[in-house]
């Protein structure tokens, strides 16, 4: 539409609305700030939609604002808790099932390993595996002990009540010296 | 293309805003790294966008908590070269779409038994600055254009609500829809053609 057009005419409603959204070309700016017609529909539909708009503006604002308090506190508490995906699920299975493999090998081996420790020790225990000369020099020993210890008690000891028993007097008991005595 | 440059900056709807032209802002990225700041600045304004675009609140709620989440998670994409605000809005028009797309008519049918409450939403006029004449006069005007907006279809009233509630300008609602600016137009132009009618039919 040429400037001459726009002379002749008024606007139209889709070029009124252009000039609402502020993308009107030059020349229908340049009609509007001459034309009264077209100034007096302008300024009533604007008037009128800002009026709207403006209330309408005013009161969803302030409604979404008190309403929108329960998504913040669902943004936090997601926020501070950590999202379990699958991944992560699988890894740690897979983290614990590998845990719980070692654990029973470890488990196993150890108890490998104190049969042979304990076997180890029934060897080790064993004089005769180890030192055949050592132990024949401790029975020796042990069999010299012994002998001193029988001789020590094959000695007349005086009773406590003055008699001499015979040689197996030496192992009994006061009650049965008392009882030869008595038969005595 | 019609949008040349434009085309980088927009989204298919089921891969939300995970591409964006280089360029750095500090202060947006630092912005998007801050949670509860993201949140506290754009959570009203979006509530509000996603609520009167699909005229459900308890979905808005959903897709609201689901842009923001979204946002800060692929926070590391954006690289500032449009608004945050521009960028959120583009996600929830993502989310909108892809509800829409999923749900077909249930979309619909529950955005029917879960409409919005005008009368609600009205009783948020404040009280302190005008006298109860203004008052009721406001809540008529919020209930009014409440309904005429629900009359609108969805790209009608998401771009007038762009454009009059968040004072969007057009290349803005164009890169945030991911249409040329042209058909942007051609929606506002309906919108306001249908709006211009009824507020003339009841006034």
């Amino acid at each position: 539409m040429t400037p001459h057009n726009f002379a002749a005419t008024h606007l139209s409603e889709d070029q009124l609305d252009e000039v609402l959204l502020g993308v009107a070309s030059p020349e229908a700016s340049a009609h509007l700030a001459g034309c009264d017609p077209c100034t007096e529909r302008y300024l009533s539909f604007q008037t009128e939609l800002q009026a709207q708009m403006s209330a309408f503006n005013q009161a969803s604002l302030a409604w979404s604002e008190a309403r929108s308090n329960t998504i913040s506190r669902d943004l936090r508490r997601h926020k501070s808790t950590p999202r379990v995906t699958l991944p992560a699920v699988w890894s740690a299975a897979s983290a614990l099932l590998l845990a719980a493999i070692f654990t029973v090998n470890a488990g196993v081996q150890r108890t490998a390993g104190s049969l042979d420790a304990a076997n180890s020790a029934t060897a080790i225990s064993s004089p005769e595996a180890v030192h055949p000369e050592h132990n024949q020099f401790e029975l020796a020993s042990d069999n010299a002990m012994l002998d001193a210890i029988d001789s020590e008690m094959g000695t007349p000891q005086p009773s406590q009540f003055g008699i001499l028993q015979n040689s197996n007097a030496s192992v009994a008991s006061p009650q049965t010296d008392a009882a030869l005595q008595v038969r005595d | 293309m019609l949008f040349g440059e434009n085309a980088l900056r927009t989204y298919p709807s089921s891969c939300v805003a995970l591409e964006w032209p280089v360029g750095t802002e500090g202060r947006v990225i630092s912005e998007l790294d801050d949670i509860d700041l993201l949140v506290k600045t754009y959570r009203a304004r979006l509530l509000r966008f996603v609520t009167f675009s699909t005229g459900d609140p308890d979905l808005a709620e959903t897709i609201t908590q689901d842009c923001l989440l979204k946002a800060y998670n692929a926070r590391a994409s954006f690289r500032g070269d449009s608004s945050v605000n521009t960028w959120l809005t583009s996600i929830a028009v993502n989310l909108i779409r892809d509800h829409q797309r999923t749900q077909k008519f249930k979309f619909w049918k529950q955005a029917k038994a879960t409409a919005v409450d005008v009368t609600d939403v009205a009783s948020f006029i404040a009280a302190d600055s005008s006298s109860q004449e203004q008052q009721v006069i406001a809540k008529e005007q919020v209930a009014r254009l409440s309904g005429i907006i629900e009359t609108l279809s969805l790209n009608q009233r998401t771009v007038f609500l762009m454009k009059f509630s968040d004072e969007m300008d057009l290349a803005d609602i164009s890169q945030a829809m991911g249409m040329p600016i042209n058909t942007v137009k051609t929606h506002l132009h309906r919108a306001l053609k249908a709006v211009r009618s009824q507020l003339g039919a009841q006034s």
